[in-house]
């Protein structure tokens, strides 16, 4: 597979559907180092950035926020056919992310607004995967944007870049971060996806999970962790299900 | 390093200490530990840095870092060139813990023995002055006393005991030799060899027969009771002196994607991307099995291969460990197992 | 057998060029590759079932074994299947491209050892190529070793490689080349199933035959089974394992096997030497 051709320069659009949008900022904190971006690649689609926007062929498609309507799910299609590379950018387009949380919910837009609205929304908020086939998931809330830099230059070398499939204790090592179990505070750590260079545990806050759930992850001693640092099974529930989507903890059979 | 190489010893006052550590800085990268907050890690000293070391039994992470740096560049491409890059010079640590010298030794089996060697852990290790601190009260998960890793006689430059006003220094190599040689005013002669109480560890791991009582017990029940509990957060690995498995990974900026510097970073069995190859297949996927790779390379690949456990009981993959998995429990509970079964 | 880079410089590469490109079949190719400096050319030589590592640079680097006659110096061929992302790299490689070539590494079969013993190759999919160099080696030094079965197991007729070569072999003295496919095809007239069906015909003299394998793992069981009850001795079992490498020098740690490491203590194994860790080889 090559995502891109070497002679011309990649054609690039950037893509939001129900989020915060705080991934799509994301880039622009990149600050000067999107001069770099811009002069390997053609940013053809990027509604923060540009006022004409055409649905032309990419190279790469770069897209953010979950799928929670049909109008989502058609432009995700739209956009998957046109593109040789997808990259689901940040955890509500990987996972759902908090949009997410309102599967939880029954009655959701009712509770929330009184009456049927316009929106024609889909009974669950889907991560992109469940409409089209997504080529690189890049996990966090927000992104790492040197993960996306990273995946770029791949791209860029007609390389397949790796997902990160390692847990954010190993960046927080890297890091030189005294582990905050440690410390008696119970953080999300094992569990969790990393690559994001533990920013969070850097300032002493627990990781919370954004990056998604780690398919190698120990659920069962994560629990009983979290158990005997203080925390209620209410509150283990509430964080497992957060951005790992996990139902149901409890005790699970070690690997 | 060397043996031992001279039968005169020496005393240095702690203010005197620290203009040597002073002077030694000045002429190169001089590495002693640094507290920052509840953690003391080796860092660099400048010149004028005060050597503080209240309350310091070891360091949260292993010297390592000074012999297999994370994140070494070891090869550049540019132009259609390979080059391979050395560290330049010379560097000292100060310090270093003898189970942790005994882990070097471990380390230098490994990388300059069996036919080849690694260049860069040679250049570094050649190149390096170890200085030595002795313990007197150990820590709270060492266990040295059991995997005869207390005492040094040998491989340092110069070895320092704490002996209250003072400190003892006994040379033990030629290089040794010529600091105290060029620092004459800071060192007064003694003839005692150093003596200080030593504290026994209050955790044991019996050693006898450990290969081979491994050996047989790959499907004990202990291991899946350690894989329960495991994270798999490669903390231990991470924390321990004699770990040394290393990627080589290719990276380069946006702006240049062909000027490649090829990176030599730590990796850590305990990780299914360790065993991955090209297509998907994790050749060591269960987690037991991860598990007990770690506990099998320090306690019986480790002697089979380098004639050595590389254990040196440092205790730091028990302080490390969220899942509270300590390696003197878990041979414990092997050993006893064993035992019932004769 | 000399190395192309000393210890002094533990990663560096020298450069080779690639000089022939042959398309096996759809996923898999062949590839010519010579040593650009003279003095390379020169001082380059393997045993058969050795390995290179081989540098792309911006991508990474990955190991192969050679499938050439050990007699042409300075030159080798490797196979390839794309699979990720360095063996992708390779399948865009054109003559003239230049790569990085650090080697040969490990063990290779113990030709010295096999002189005057009638041998049996099984090679199962990819595992081919570190054979075939045995095959090459034997032809130009036919003299020297008795009967020889080849014995290939496929899955697909599509997968089948080395067509031209099985051809030309065929025609040596005492050479008999067997193909079995796993999956029946209207173009394949010959042996269908896995390759241990090809036992059953065989007749060999046990106490003197060597029995050389490299496949997939659990082929390399069964193989191993096979070669063990036509009467082969353990001793005279060679087989080649695959694992993860990085360095090819024994120090990255990731090839381990037990206390063996792929890289240097194999690839190929005596398989007295491995029997006792069985369930972490296969």
């Amino acid at each position: 597979m090559v995502a891109v051709e070497k002679k011309s320069k990649p054609r690039v659009g950037f893509f939001g559907m129900t989020s915060c949008k705080g991934c799509y900022f994301q880039f622009l904190l990149l600050g000067k180092k999107l001069i770099d971006i811009f002069d390997s690649l053609e940013i053809e689609h990027f509604w923060m950035l540009k006022e004409d926007n055409e649905l032309g062929e990419f190279d790469i498609a770069i897209m953010d926020g979950a799928v929670s309507n049909k109008d989502n799910a058609e432009f995700v299609r739209k956009v998957r056919e046109k593109s040789r590379y997808l990259i689901a950018y940040g955890t509500c387009a990987c996972f759902g992310g908090i949009p997410a949380l309102r599967n939880d919910v029954s009655g959701f837009h009712e509770k929330v607004y009184g009456k049927p609205i316009k929106l024609k929304p889909l009974q669950n908020v889907d991560p992109l995967d469940m409409h089209v086939k997504v080529d690189y998931h890049m996990v966090g809330c927000p992104v790492n944007e040197q993960e996306l830099l990273n995946v770029l230059r791949d791209l860029l070398l007609g390389k397949r870049p790796g997902e990160p499939d390692y847990p954010v204790c190993v960046d927080c090592k890297k890091a030189g971060i005294r582990c905050l179990f440690k410390d008696g505070i119970p953080c999300m750590g094992p569990v969790t996806i990393g690559g994001c260079g533990a920013p969070c545990p850097a300032s002493r806050s627990p990781c919370d999970g954004c990056r998604g759930k780690l398919p190698d992850a120990n659920w069962g001693s994560e629990y009983d962790l979290m158990l005997e640092h203080g925390l209620t099974k209410d509150h283990i529930i509430q964080k497992f299900a957060k951005y790992a989507r996990i139902a149901k903890p409890g005790r699970v059979k070690g690997k | 390093m060397g043996g031992p190489i001279s039968s005169k010893y020496y005393l240095i006052s702690k203010k005197d200490l620290q203009r040597l550590l002073d002077s030694l800085s000045k002429k190169m990268p001089l590495f002693a530990p640094v507290k920052h907050g509840k953690d003391f890690n080796f860092k660099r000293l400048e010149s004028g840095d005060k050597l503080d070391i209240a309350g310091y039994t070891n360091t949260e992470y292993p010297p390592r870092g000074m012999f297999l740096p994370e994140g070494e560049a070891v090869l550049e491409y540019n132009k259609g060139k390979f080059s391979e890059n050395f560290f330049k010079g010379k560097a000292a640590v100060f310090g270093i813990r003898p189970c942790d010298v005994h882990a070097l030794l471990v380390l230098d089996r490994v990388m300059l023995g069996h036919d080849h060697f690694e260049s860069h852990y040679k250049r570094r290790r050649e190149n390096t002055l170890v200085f030595p601190l002795v313990c007197g009260t150990p820590g709270e998960n060492c266990f040295c006393d059991s995997m005869l890793t207390r005492n040094l006689v040998e491989s340092f430059d110069l070895l320092f005991t704490d002996i209250g006003h003072h400190y003892h220094v006994e040379p033990g190599s030629k290089a040794g030799l010529e600091i105290i040689a060029a620092n004459k005013g800071l060192f007064q002669e003694s003839v005692h060899k150093a003596a200080i109480v030593e504290v026994p560890c209050k955790k044991k791991l019996d050693t006898a027969n450990l290969p081979g009582i491994l050996a047989k017990a790959r499907a004990s029940g202990v291991w899946d009771e350690v894989a329960k509990q495991c994270v798999s957060c490669a903390s231990c690995t991470f924390s321990c002196p004699t770990c040394y498995c290393f990627s080589l990974v290719h990276d380069s900026g946006i702006a240049d994607p062909e000027h490649v510097k090829v990176i030599r970073e730590l990796d850590y069995c305990m990780l299914l991307r360790y065993s991955r190859v090209a297509g998907g297949l994790v050749f060591r996927e269960p987690r037991k099995e991860r598990v007990q790779q770690f506990f099998y390379h320090k306690l019986a690949y480790g002697p089979e291969n380098e004639g050595r456990f590389h254990c040196v009981g440092c205790g730091r993959c028990i302080t490390e460990c969220m899942a509270h998995i300590d390696i003197t429990d878990v041979i414990g509970r092997i050993r006893d197992e064993h035992d019932k079964r004769k | 057998m000399s190395m192309i880079n000393g210890n002094e410089e533990s990663y560096r590469p020298a450069l080779a060029a690639v000089t022939s490109v042959l398309q096996e079949n759809a996923r898999i190719r062949t590839l010519g590759i010579t040593f650009r400096l003279d003095a390379e050319r020169k001082s380059f030589s393997f045993n058969p079932g050795q390995f290179v590592m081989i540098t792309l640079p911006g991508i990474g680097e990955a190991p192969f074994s050679m499938c050439s006659s050990p007699k042409e110096k300075g030159h080798f061929e490797l196979s390839i299947r794309n699979l990720g992302n360095v063996t992708d790299g390779m399948f865009r490689l054109r003559k003239g491209d230049v790569v990085g070539v650090r080697g040969p590494y490990g063990h290779g079969y113990p030709v010295q050892e096999m002189k005057g013993r009638d041998i049996v190759l099984v090679a199962g999919g990819i595992g081919f190529p570190p054979l075939a160099s045995v095959v090459e080696h034997v032809i130009a030094n036919r003299a020297d070793y008795g009967k020889v079965w080849v014995l290939y197991g496929v899955k697909d007729y599509d997968d089948v490689i080395y067509r031209q070569r099985m051809k030309r072999w065929s025609k040596a003295k005492d050479l008999e080349v067997r193909m079995a496919l796993e999956t029946p095809c209207s173009k394949w007239k010959g042996c269908v199933g896995v390759v241990t069906k090809l036992f059953n015909k065989l007749k060999i003299d046990a106490g003197n035959t060597v029995g050389l394998s490299c496949g997939p793992p659990i082929m390399l069981k069964f193989v191993t089974l096979g070669f063990e009850k036509l009467g082969i001795r353990d001793g005279d079992i060679f087989i080649s394992l695959e694992r993860l490498m990085q360095c090819g020098i024994g120090k990255c740690g990731h090839c381990n096997i037990g206390n063996k490491y792929v890289c240097t203590d194999g690839p190929v194994f005596r398989y007295t030497d491995i029997k006792n860790m069985a369930e972490e080889v296969w």
